[in-house]
């Protein structure tokens, strides 16, 4: 037996996603003795996207928000496959949230799509205003917010 | 296969092939597929049909047990074994995959 390489173009249908496996007839070995010729397995991985990371037929978007928008809630515009659309921040919306924007993944091999899941991230200005630096200090002075409270009363139940 | 005119067709776990087609595409005949699923190793896509018909997306790890079966003489057992491992592979990258892809990039 001698191994040829070849070069073939193949179509790839509607459905296509990372890790997926493709069968191509009669694209592999000859068939001896009168057999079929065999068959061709691709398996498919896609180039990084630098925005959407796929799972299944699923994508996943980070988001980030100001913390303003995720604590007054806001409307964003976000990315998808088909074009911008705008996405209700619900107000209090914590970081790690997830939001579902349904249908705006990958289209299925059977038909349908994935969905097109936007993750919450908190972002907060690295370098500030004069007038931010003010607002921030404000805000620091007037709310009772703690973020570490879980610090203290995990202590308690470890003690 | 409902598209099996295609050239080229997905192995996704919405299709289903009889079992003729699974061996046709592994390499492994008949019967063993059928001690296979007795062992429990291979999952028929419905235990109940009278008839094995198979998620098309198992022909990959049958196909690679099979080479194995093949080049290495194994006993029964030992391709159950190796076909279990192959999907329990095949699994976790999927799972890793996914998990990969929730995992958020540091912000910019």
């Amino acid at each position: 037996v001698r191994h040829v390489p070849k070069t073939i173009k193949a179509r790839i249908p509607k459905g296509a996603t990372d890790g997926q496996r493709l069968r191509l007839r009669g694209q592999g070995g000859k068939g001896v003795n009168g057999g079929r010729d065999g068959d061709l397995y691709l398996n498919i991985a896609l180039h990084p996207h630098p925005l959407f990371r796929p799972a299944g037929h699923d994508l996943y978007l980070d988001l980030p928000l100001a913390p303003w928008e995720a604590a007054l809630g806001a409307t964003v515009e976000v990315p998808t496959l088909d074009g911008a659309v705008n996405l209700k921040i619900p107000p209090g919306t914590a970081a790690g949230r997830k939001l579902r924007l349904a249908k705006k993944g990958l289209p299925k091999p059977g038909g349908g799509e994935g969905d097109l899941y936007a993750m919450v991230q908190i972002v907060n200005p690295t370098v500030l205003g004069e007038r931010e630096q003010e607002l921030f200090k404000q805000l620091a002075e007037h709310s009772r917010f703690n973020p570490r409270g879980h610090f203290t009363r995990e202590k308690t139940h470890g003690q | 296969m409902a598209n099996e005119q295609e050239d080229a067709v997905w192995l996704h776990a919405r299709s289903r092939i009889t079992i003729v087609e699974l061996a046709q595409f592994s390499g492994l005949r008949e019967e063993v597929l059928r001690e296979l699923v007795e062992y429990g190793a291979l999952s028929p896509a419905d235990p109940q049909a009278p008839e094995p018909h198979f998620n098309a997306d198992r022909v990959p790890s049958v196909r690679a047990a099979a080479r194995l079966y093949n080049d290495l003489e194994l006993e029964m057992p030992a391709l159950a074994l190796v076909l279990s491992f192959l999907d329990r592979i095949e699994e976790l990258e999927t799972r890793l995959r996914e998990l990969k892809a929730q995992l958020a990039l540091p912000s910019r």
